[in-house]
């Protein structure tokens, strides 16, 4: 736990002071406590660098938080925000807003990106009815249904398409401030529920039945864990875009590290989310000499070796 | 004597009830292939060039107007008889993956299969400029190479479905992250171009690659028939089915790798027509309920929701012509969704 | 001469030796039980037996051929196994799950012969489980689904039966009823029987040959009435116990002490 805020710490750190552009870690000190207008070491800092920590810190942790939830909720190894259809539908929501109503600024399509993944939640939640097999292959038949529209969409409007090619890739740049001022308090509340029902997953890994037995409303917990995963999972996709792997690795890595205790996992899984996040989108600054690999790419990059070491494991989830 | 009589009874009960199960099956596949039949009739009809039944059918054998006969064997029969063999290979594929992995979201889509070949398929467009039969063999070696990779990666001590289900998804990621970048990177009109090819189109398969894909599906298809009956026994656990004499991970093995070849031959001729093996078999194994694998009618399944979805794209029955595999989620997801909201709960 | 037997038998998981040299050979027509406290690798020792296990060391034999010299699907003819992970696939019905019992002595298609019929009816019925034939599996008792699990097994025609643990979750009447079905099929078929049981008592008076194992080797085997003493209770369980005369049967029955009842 300790040694996970320490990483989280690092990564905030080297997240303000790395970049392409070098910066004197003590200008970075300065740009935070005392800036100078105009001064461009210090604008960098404010204006780029603090707001992508930021974005990847919420990101990250609804990403960390909603992936723990969903493969505890589903009982399904390989479930993650993607299965469940939520990035499909906040994909389809974000290339019609371009499309229908030509808006194209990030703090526009928060908005539509999160009502996409919302609808697409509730379509998956409520033709699932709980059932974690079906739940997930409600999720995956919604996918099917969602990706070939956007697709049509993508080849009706130029526009869209561009923009689609830009933000599906998953990025933390380009988002201000003002977009995680608005966002937060989704985060918030869904890792508060998150953090309320870590105990009612604990009973929930051992069946329905026992659940049920040890007075458990199985039916409460699946709704309120819906809740949560929306509030989530949607927060995270406006925010970074369809990052992929990082819902889907963290609740793994994070079992690996401390056993079956959701209690656990869920705040292992919170405080990796952004570890990940923050550490693919610093290492795509530095890679590449005078540009950037955006976090999206580098996560995956990352996430699939890390999954690859878990599945080889000695007790993968369900083996 | 009356215990005897009582056996027989119920030995002719039993008979009875395979048959039922027999027939279900049958009736499953019939109304496949009517569905193939009819919309496959309507592909032939349909078109620029109106034709009616009978020339369509004159054209088909060979007899009839010249320009009839060009119309109905070389455009429209290549491509529904495309639509036909790649669908009924992804659908089959998807099948054996599902059951085979005890998983049934185990599909190439999922596992990363047809994403390997889609990235193999980009960069081959967009890095290195390639097209035609360079570019299916690229996809080939896509699909084939993220197939290894899970192999490898997911081998310890044999092969476990878990591990083999996580490390695919995994992959698949990987790949689609991938796409999405070097897309992000290249020029428009390339990135549209590659578009078209990720989702998956049926137009362009005749002549000789059609017969080489066709003969393939049908080689592998065999060889499907010939492993199919291990299938049962895996469906009851890993140990259930040594103890029935099943070599276990020689089963999964050869089962998993004719699935591959089945997807990476479908996929470099078709492109990754997206969810037909995730959906066909899904479909199949709730119409035949009978707790097997559904191969047979999986197969026949993801020929006719190929067949139909093309027709319904090609036709513009969506506002613009739409390759096949835009349209294969758009028809098979709802009755998938369907079907799912309308199976009675069952307690697991 | 068709004795399953273990000649220095060694089973272990991941370089971590659970059973070590272990010498067993199951009386042909007869109940063996095996019983032991958990993780005495009672379980290892039966999947070794049915060759789901890979050996370290020693062998296994079959009428004095290495079981692992011989073909899967012939073993399958000869050897049934229950194991305690089964699945039943999602919809399948209760004569359907039977029928692939019938998987090793099919040919190369898998196509059920009028004579499978015979033998799945007859599997069925002496499970009791005939009038379930067309139901689906899900739907059934704890009870009624192990019986189909058995009527399987029996499906597979051997004469030797493995079962590990086949009254695990069953309540007191419905174990009963599985271990006097699978007497039955002991004093009817003369087929060889060979379970892992929790239940002490019911080992005792089911059995004709009890095993009692304790980390990874045999304490004591042989009738139960000669093998279930005090001593051996003691030694197996580290359980003080009391054994007296079953009033029903006659065989030992295990009285255990327990810290707050200190006995007569």
């Amino acid at each position: 736990m300790l040694t996970a805020l320490a990483a989280l710490l690092l990564v905030v750190l080297a997240s303000l002071a790395l970049g392409v552009r070098d910066i004197d870690p003590v200008e970075v000190w300065r740009a935070l406590t005392a800036p100078v207008a105009g001064f461009v070491d210090h604008d960098v800092v404010l204006d780029q660098r603090l707001p992508r920590t930021v974005v990847g810190l919420a990101a990250g942790v609804a990403l960390g938080t909603a992936g723990t939830l969903i493969q505890g909720v589903t009982r399904n190894p390989i479930a993650d925000p993607g299965l469940l259809g939520l990035n499909s539908g906040a994909s389809l929501a974000v290339v019609c807003a371009v499309w229908i109503f030509g808006v194209t600024s990030p703090i526009g399509y928060v908005w539509f990106a999160f009502v996409g993944a919302a609808a697409a939640a509730a379509i998956v939640f409520s033709v699932g009815r709980g059932q974690p097999v079906r739940l997930a292959l409600v999720g995956a038949a919604v996918t099917a249904l969602i990706t070939p529209l956007i697709t049509l969409v993508l080849l009706r409007d130029q526009q869209a398409f561009n923009l689609y090619r830009f933000w599906s890739v998953g990025s933390l740049t380009g988002r201000g401030l003002d977009t995680v001022a608005m966002l937060w308090p989704f985060v918030l509340v869904g890792v508060v529920l998150a953090a309320a029902l870590a105990h009612r997953l604990n009973m929930l890994a051992l069946g329905d039945d026992v659940a049920t037995a040890l007075g458990q409303r199985v039916g409460t917990t699946r709704a309120l864990a819906a809740v949560a995963i929306v509030l989530l999972a949607g927060t995270a996709t406006s925010l970074a875009g369809p990052v992929a792997l990082v819902g889907l690795v963290v609740p793994h890595a994070a079992r690996r590290l401390v056993g079956t205790d959701y209690r656990w996992i869920m705040a292992i899984g919170a405080l990796l989310g952004p570890v990940m996040l923050l550490t693919a989108d610093v290492l795509g600054r530095l890679v590449l000499p005078r540009s950037e690999l955006e976090a999206g790419v580098v996560a995956a990059l990352l996430g699939a070796p890390v999954l690859v070491a878990v599945a080889r494991g000695r007790n993968v989830a369900g083996a | 004597m009356a215990g005897d009589l009582r056996t027989s009874a119920l030995r002719t009960t039993v008979a009875g009830l395979r048959a039922t199960r027999r027939r279900r099956q049958v009736l499953v596949l019939t109304g496949m292939v009517l569905v193939v039949l009819v919309a496959g009739t309507g592909a032939l009809l349909m078109g620029a060039a109106g034709l009616t039944p009978g020339q369509a059918i004159a054209g088909a054998v060979g007899l009839g107007d010249k320009g009839d006969v060009f119309v109905v064997q070389k455009l429209r029969l290549p491509r529904v008889e495309a639509a036909v063999v790649v669908g009924a290979a992804f659908g089959l594929a998807g099948a054996l993956f599902q059951s085979t992995l005890r998983n049934p979201l185990a599909s190439p889509d999922i596992l990363g299969i047809s994403t390997g070949a889609s990235l193999g398929a980009v960069t081959g467009t967009l890095v290195l400029g390639l097209s035609g039969v360079a570019l299916s063999g690229l996809a080939f070696t896509g699909a084939g190479t993220i197939a290894l990779l899970i192999w490898v990666l997911a081998w310890r001590k044999g092969l476990h479905s878990i591990r083999f289900v996580l490390v695919g998804v995994g992959l698949a990621y990987l790949c689609a992250s991938l796409i999405a970048w070097i897309m992000a990177r290249s020029q428009e009109q390339e990135a549209a171009a590659v578009l078209t090819w990720t989702v998956g189109s049926v137009s362009d398969i005749r002549g000789e690659q059609l017969a080489l894909v066709a003969a393939g599906t049908l080689v592998l298809a065999v060889a499907v028939a010939v492993v199919a009956r291990t299938q049962g026994p895996l469906a009851l656990g890993d140990d259930n089915a040594r103890a029935l004499g099943v070599h276990v991970d020689a089963a999964r093995v050869g089962a998993l790798l004719l699935a591959v070849a089945l997807v990476a031959l479908a996929t470099s001729a078709g492109g990754p027509i997206a969810f037909v093996a995730l959906v066909a078999p899904a479909i199949a194994r709730r119409l035949v309920n009978d707790g097997g694998a559904a191969l047979a009618a999986s197969a026949a399944t993801g020929a006719a929701l190929t067949l139909v979805a093309d027709v319904v794209g090609q036709h513009g029955l969506l506002g613009v012509a739409a390759p096949v595999g835009i349209v294969t989620g758009l028809v098979g997801a709802p009755y998938l969704l369907w079907l799912l909201a309308t199976t009675e709960k069952r307690s697991r | 001469m068709t004795n399953l037997r273990a000649e220095g038998l060694s089973l272990g998981y991941d370089g971590l030796k659970v059973i070590e040299g272990l010498d067993l050979t199951l009386p042909d027509g007869k109940i063996t039980a095996v019983v032991g406290p958990n993780a005495c690798g009672k379980s290892t020792l039966l999947r070794g037996l049915a060759r789901l296990h890979p050996i370290d060391g020693g062998r296994v034999t079959l009428g004095g051929t290495d079981i692992t010299a011989m073909p899967r699907k012939e073993l399958a003819r000869k050897v049934a196994m229950l194991p305690q992970s089964s699945i039943a696939p999602d919809g399948v019905r209760v004569a359907e799950l039977v029928a692939r019992g019938r998987y090793p002595h099919q040919g190369w298609f898998g196509r059920h012969s009028s004579d499978d019929d015979a033998v799945v009816a007859t599997a069925l019925e002496s499970t009791g489980v005939a009038e379930l034939a067309d139901r689906p599996v899900a739907e059934l008792s704890g009870g009624q689904r192990q019986r189909v699990w058995i009527a399987m097994v029996l499906a597979q025609q051997t004469d030797i039966v493995l079962l590990d643990e086949p009254t695990t979750f069953l309540d007191v009447r419905h174990q009963l009823d599985l271990l006097d079905l699978l007497t039955e099929l002991n004093r009817d078929r003369g087929t060889t029987v060979a379970m892992v049981l929790h239940e002490l008592n019911l080992a005792a008076r089911y059995a004709d040959h009890l095993v009692v194992m304790s980390a990874g080797r045999i304490v004591a085997e042989g009738a139960p009435s000669a093998v279930l003493t005090q001593e051996v209770v003691d030694e197996a369980f580290g359980l003080r116990a009391q054994v007296v005369p079953d009033p029903v049967a006659g065989t030992p029955l295990v009285v255990p002490v327990g810290r707050f009842h200190a006995g007569a």
